[in-house]
């Protein structure tokens, strides 16, 4: 535990509070509420369909809520565009890493100048958080591992030194070895200050790094508690397990 | 089955304490600007054209009663140019209902559509999977 300032940590950084959303007249999103505080790794789990991919939407501002609120550090912010919140530092690696297949790995890093930093900035912050990229740095960045294009995906967001990431299914159609390789830095980051949602269908990878975790189901979340704890419900959840 | 539904459950983290970058996100959003957004805009257009549309009909009737009841013909014209701006304020309201009826129907087919297409996709993976 570190000299952690629970004044500070009192407002979260970002919070939901009876949220809908959806798409169109479709809300998929039915009042969710859960808060992120500073430095925290929330790791947000449920089926195919729960709504999970749609809460990150709405927290990088691409959706916008039809009821509740979307709040940043305790401030009501629905509406704002998604551009205006990736500036002010909420950063988003969605899931299929959203990357450019057919551009070199320095290609993908200098797209992400956009944000400020000079492209020598963003290699460094790259490089030295996945030296395995400075290898493949001339390298089409589809022809890469899937494990290397995940890496890139998350080089990528963190060259716009981010306070807020989410993460969108990290380990999809990973090996389970890189997949904890992954989660190993996503944990390494948190403890920089970073705070962290991250979605995940498949539980196991996340919850050794996370701080608390929830399940959530049909567009609502259904608990939230310590990862050990989430983990023993999550077979009820899926399974129908008593 | 313990539920626990404390959202600050296991919030005390390491490295939480105020960073100068989250400081300065902080001083980001209270400098945000926002407008408070509307999910669903093709409903507000929709009961403007139907408040339009109610508001033309009242016109109509307002100027079809004070013309009859008018004995001068320059009464009679105000009135008679009063209906036609009620007929014109009638045809824009019908417009608006229609284009946003239109749109907000034509988003419901396209998430139908992009709904099925994944579910067809899943179908597809899991039938090649068990090849």
């Amino acid at each position: 535990m570190s000299t952690f300032d629970i004044s500070v940590a009192d407002t979260p950084i970002l919070e939901f509070s009876g949220l809908r959303a959806g798409y169109g007249i479709i809300d998929v999103l039915h009042g969710v509420d859960l808060r992120l505080m500073p430095g925290q790794v929330f790791a947000l789990l449920g089926p195919n369909g729960a709504g999970k991919s749609t809460t990150l939407a709405v927290a990088s501002g691409q959706i916008t809520p039809s009821a509740g609120s979307l709040m940043f550090d305790g401030r009501e912010v629905n509406g704002v565009r998604s551009d205006t919140l990736a500036r002010a530092g909420v950063c988003l690696v969605p899931e299929g890493r959203g990357i450019f297949p057919n551009l070199t790995v320095t290609e993908n890093l200098r797209m992400m100048t956009y944000a400020g930093p000079s492209f020598k900035e963003v290699q460094e912050r790259a490089f030295s958080q996945f030296p395995r990229l400075k290898e493949r740095r001339k390298q089409i960045a589809g022809t890469m591992s899937g494990g290397e294009q995940q890496m890139l995906a998350m080089a990528r967001a963190l060259a716009t030194d981010p306070a807020v990431l989410l993460l969108d299914e990290l380990s999809m159609g990973l090996a389970p070895i890189i997949v904890a390789d992954l989660y190993e830095r996503v944990g390494e980051l948190a403890a920089t200050g970073i705070s962290i949602l991250v979605v995940e269908q498949f539980a196991q990878a996340v919850l050794g790094v996370a701080d608390t975790a929830a399940i959530m189901l049909h567009g609502k979340v259904d608990r939230i508690g310590p990862p050990d704890q989430i983990a023993e419900e999550l077979a009820e959840t899926y399974l129908g397990v008593t | 089955m313990t539920v626990t539904n404390d959202p600050r459950a296991g919030a005390e983290t390491a490295g939480a304490d105020a960073s100068p970058r989250l400081e300065e996100f902080r001083q980001e959003v209270s400098e945000l600007k926002v407008t408070g957004g509307a999910a669903n805009p093709e409903r507000l257009g929709m009961i403007a054209g139907v408040v339009l549309f109610v508001a033309a009909v009242i016109l109509e009737i307002v100027a079809y009663s004070s013309s009859s009841s008018a004995s001068d013909v320059r009464d009679q014209n105000d009135m008679i140019i009063l209906a036609l701006f009620g007929v014109v304020l009638a045809l824009g309201a019908v417009a608006l209902f229609v284009r946003y009826a239109l749109t907000r129907w034509f988003r419901y087919w396209l998430v139908r559509l992009v709904f099925e297409d994944r579910q067809q996709t899943d179908r597809i993976v899991e039938a090649l999977k068990d090849r």
